[in-house]
């Protein structure tokens, strides 16, 4: 209750336990036309009354809403704490993607380089000569009356190819399809035709 | 020490997780709080969610109130903004006969002008949502209103436009009332 109130006494119709209740505004509206203090109170209190009648009597299930209450918090704090830990992690990649980015980058270029692919023909770092066809390689020398069909014919015989030469000597290198262990296999035929002066195994 | 210190102690110390002054708190506020929320949705399921709902929040963000509102007035319209969102959620309305009601004595303290308990409780009945919610929060809840008018979002003088016009109009409802019943 203000001083002015008090020292007006415009308040005497408002019992003390009502003076706390009462907003400070409507006091002082109701101060401003007395005439109406006793009607104004008069309806307050029963509807104060009507409310604290309604807080008392109403049956409200108290227990039960806080224990839901702090079920709900514990179940809350452990998704939170949950969710702490993954986002921490995410966070992590997140900061870590570009780096990573690369690192894949060089991972993949460098398989690409080591391994290769089924199929595709091109060589790559890792193929080896085992993946390829034995061949050997023979310094010939041909005669000078050979002709050049004669020439082909032999090596289209022999499946070989010139993969060397003409030097100023004569000498041809050929390639041909058979490991050296195998060479027996032409050396009747390079030995019997007279179009090859001389051949010898290229090492 | 005032309600409204003490209140503002107990936040303080919920915002350290202090469980102790959760439940004091809860135990101050809550009555009140379950019958403004079953008086806005008739619900009693839905008022104990939002309820529950509503201290959840508070344990959670006690720490964010920035005094500038009651702490009061501050639960009061997290519960509401709620209340209000399941609402329209659900397009719930609530229906007069669901509201909390007191067992009236018909052998009561009557007052002047044939306003008793049990006038006053039918009126309230028959009230618009709109003025019941301003007499709950003038009457239940004791909020001045400035408090008010933050809460609802509306200003000061329409407050008291309303309060004035709820209770003209509970005076209208209790008159034809007390008429039909003292014939």
């Amino acid at each position: 209750m203000s001083e002015k109130k008090k020292s007006n006494g415009h308040n005497a119709g408002v019992p003390a336990e009502f003076q706390d209740k009462i907003p400070a505004d409507l006091l002082r509206e109701l101060e401003s036309d007395s005439s109406t203090l006793d009607d104004e109170l008069t309806e307050w209190f029963a509807i104060s009354e009507y409310y604290d009648e309604l807080e008392r009597t109403a049956k409200v299930p108290s227990d039960r809403m806080f224990h839901k209450i702090t079920d709900k918090i514990s179940e809350q704090s452990k998704v939170s704490a949950f969710s702490q830990v993954t986002d921490r992690i995410s966070q992590f990649f997140r900061s870590m993607w570009l780096p990573w980015t690369l690192a894949f980058a060089q991972a993949l270029v460098i398989l690409l380089l080591v391994v290769s692919p089924h199929g595709v023909k091109y060589t790559t770092l890792s193929s080896s000569l085992q993946h390829e066809q034995a061949a050997s390689y023979l310094n010939v020398v041909f005669d000078e009356r050979a002709s050049e069909a004669d020439i082909r014919n032999l090596l289209v015989g022999l499946g070989a190819e010139i993969v060397g030469g003409p030097e100023p000597n004569g000498l041809y290198i050929i390639k041909i399809p058979i490991s050296k262990s195998e060479l027996e296999k032409v050396k009747n035929k390079l030995d019997q035709t007279k179009i090859v002066k001389f051949w010898a195994p290229r090492y | 020490m005032k309600g409204e210190v003490v209140e503002k102690s107990l936040l303080e110390r919920i915002a350290n997780k202090d469980e102790e002054a959760f439940r004091t708190l809860y135990e101050r506020t809550h009555r009140r709080l379950y019958l403004y929320l079953m008086r806005l949705s008739g619900d009693s399921d839905l008022a104990e969610d939002v309820l529950v709902d509503t201290f959840t929040e508070v344990w959670k963000s006690a720490g964010k109130f920035q005094g500038k509102s009651a702490v009061l007035s501050w639960i009061i319209g997290i519960a509401r903004n709620k209340m209000l969102k399941e609402l329209t959620r659900k397009k719930v309305h609530a229906s007069v006969d669901d509201y909390p009601h007191i067992v009236c004595d018909k052998q009561g303290a009557h007052f002047k002008n044939l306003l008793n308990k049990d006038l006053v409780s039918k009126a309230m009945k028959k009230l618009s949502p709109e003025h019941r919610e301003i007499l709950d929060l003038v009457f239940l809840h004791g909020l001045d209103y400035q408090e008010i008018s933050r809460i609802l979002g509306i200003p000061v003088g329409t407050v008291k436009t309303r309060v004035f016009h709820a209770k003209k109009k509970m005076k209208e409802i209790i008159s034809e009332i007390g008429t039909v019943d003292h014939e």
